[in-house]
């Protein structure tokens, strides 16, 4: 299962002066149970493209499948299918509205129609899961949390509604570091802990290389690259060309290998490229020593 | 969605109509204005629908789009059609239970819906030939003299302009918080109209919040740069009345003229 885009166009405002084609022809799998990477220069059509993910924005041409349903039908199997995508949108805090935090998170739930138990423990099991403890949090008033909690109260509010697709618009933008750092290591436990697929949008290739098992590059809104993040970021040129910078890793590598060094493979996390430097030293030395 | 609203009627273009003064615009469209009022006979209408029928196709703008500015006032053209219709004496057509439907009735009717619709595509041209912030400009200007006698007028077309510069952006802002609480499972398409209503609460509280945030960052933007008030501001484009205009203002003194001669000899 998956979601299917196929050949979808998107046009703003059609028929005005003011008419821009913010997709073209777009067709992209994006594959149950992993963590998919969304990435582009501003206007490159990213945040137009999650829109299409759960009907937020109907295609101008093309068609949208979440597990091969069409969910641009007047059909309830068609909205049952857009149900399976959540969708946290940026700065997700300015969507708070409720009095208490327990009740804004239960704002989708109740939506849903659940019993009043289920949701009750969903609730507590959304705010545990983004360490806001319940029993400081929940009767107090979502404007009086500090930023980095608000924005986590506001990803609770639609982990509460168990989608299968969680789809987050620049999740970190604006937290300071603790903040990412925190967050970033949620989203990776949601989706190893709870199974849950992850479509992120982010500009920060370092996000990028350590989270993902896809990566999806747009510009000016046509799909310039996709596939595994070690294919991609081979691809450096290319992603410079898009307005972005591959992963810092990978441009030190791919600089060692060119001065010279006697790297093999390629790496794009600290880690992996660390140890392709230390292996290559070691050789070095091994063959000095020869 | 939402965000796929023009903010008032403007469409940028580059035609005669764009380019004029808009205070020039503003004073000529009162002028034109009250000449439609005023004027009287066949001849001078024929002579006004020909100019406006001009200017629309001067602006670069489809006909159309400007007809459609007509809409929201159908009811009332129809309306007074109807009532001139029946209720002027003259040579009778047909009647209807106790009305009489006149050929005078027919041409009065026809005449004051056409005055109408007139009236209606001048202001729309105006509106859709000159941006938002070139309005509040002009009007600014043309109040000024009003300032001797305490009128605000430089503080009423500021507060106009931060009104017109934030409307497409709390548009946005409601179009994605709607998206956002759409998300959430609200439905705003169904129900009884308390539970609609109820479904605006999720809209409201944030969008409020957000627009208060909003304000006061610009109040502290302001302050910071030392608004203080109209006062011995300069502005960095302004307004001139240029060749182009006086064109324009020697156009219309013929176009008036030659109404005031068609109303004389009662044409």
């Amino acid at each position: 299962m998956s979601i299917n885009l196929e050949n979808v166009s998107y046009v703003y405002m059609p028929g005005t002066p003011f008419e821009r084609q913010a997709l073209k022809n777009v067709s992209l799998e994006i594959p149950e149970g992993r963590i998919t990477a969304i990435a582009g220069h501003t206007g490159s059509g990213k945040s137009t493209l999650i829109q299409q993910l759960n009907g937020l924005l109907k295609p101008s041409d093309g068609v949208v499948e979440v597990d091969g349903i069409n969910i641009n039908e007047d059909t309830v199997t068609a909205r049952m299918a857009k149900r399976l995508v959540g969708m946290v949108f940026q700065y997700a805090e300015h969507q708070l509205f409720e009095e208490t935090v327990e009740k804004d998170i239960a704002f989708g739930p109740r939506n849903m129609g659940l019993s009043e138990e289920e949701i009750q423990a969903r609730v507590r099991e959304a705010m545990n899961f983004v360490n806001l403890d319940y029993d400081t949090y929940a009767k107090r008033s979502p404007f009086q949390l500090s930023g980095g909690q608000m924005r986590r109260a506001a990803i609770a509010g639609i982990i509460a509604m168990k989608p299968k697709y969680l789809v987050l618009d620049e999740p970190v933008a604006g937290l300071d570091p603790r903040g990412r750092e925190d967050l970033l290591r949620k989203i990776k436990a949601l989706h190893d802990k709870q199974g849950i697929t992850i479509i992120f949008i982010s500009h920060n290739m370092e996000d990028i290389a350590r989270l993902a098992d896809k990566v999806i590059i747009m510009k000016q809104g046509e799909l310039l690259l996709e596939g595994a993040p070690e294919e991609v970021f081979e691809e450096s040129e290319v992603i410079l060309s898009a307005g972005l910078m591959a992963p810092k890793m990978s441009l030190i590598i791919e600089s060692l290998k060119t001065a010279g060094m006697d790297i093999e493979g390629s790496a794009y996390t600290i880690q992996k490229g660390v140890s392709l430097i230390q292996d290559a030293l070691r050789r070095k030395e091994k063959c000095l020593q020869k | 969605m939402l965000t796929e609203m023009t903010l008032g009627q403007f469409m940028p273009g580059a035609s005669l109509l764009h380019r004029m003064d808009p205070r020039v615009k503003i004073i000529l469209l009162f002028l034109y204005v009250v000449a439609i009022f005023l004027m009287d006979g066949h001849g001078s209408y024929a002579l006004m629908t020909a100019v406006t029928l001009g200017l629309i196709l001067m602006s670069g703008l489809s006909v159309i789009m400007i007809l459609k500015s007509v809409r929201p006032i159908m009811w009332i053209i129809l309306f007074t059609f109807i009532i001139h219709l029946f209720s002027t004496p003259g040579e009778e057509i047909a009647k209807i239970l106790a009305f009489t439907m006149t050929w005078e009735g027919l041409d009065r009717g026809f005449l004051i819906s056409l005055r109408l619709i007139l009236l209606i595509t001048a202001s729309s041209l105006l509106m859709y030939t000159t941006s938002p912030l070139a309005l509040t400009d002009a009007l600014e200007d043309i109040l000024k003299p009003l300032k001797k006698v305490g009128f605000p007028a430089h503080e009423l077309a500021m507060m106009m302009t931060i009104a017109l510069r934030f409307i497409p952006t709390l548009i946005e802002e409601t179009d994605k918080i709607m998206k956002a609480q759409q998300c959430r499972g609200t439905d705003f398409s169904s129900g009884s109209l308390i539970r609609r209503a109820k479904m605006l609460v999720p809209i409201l509280v944030p969008l409020f919040i957000s627009a208060f945030r909003r304000a006061d960052d610009l109040a502290i933007a302001m302050e910071a740069r030392c608004y203080r008030g109209g006062t011995g501001r300069t502005r960095m484009k302004r307004l001139k009345v240029g060749k182009l205009d006086y064109y324009c203002i020697a156009c219309f003194a013929v176009l008036l003229s030659g109404l005031a001669a068609l109303t004389y000899l009662g044409i």
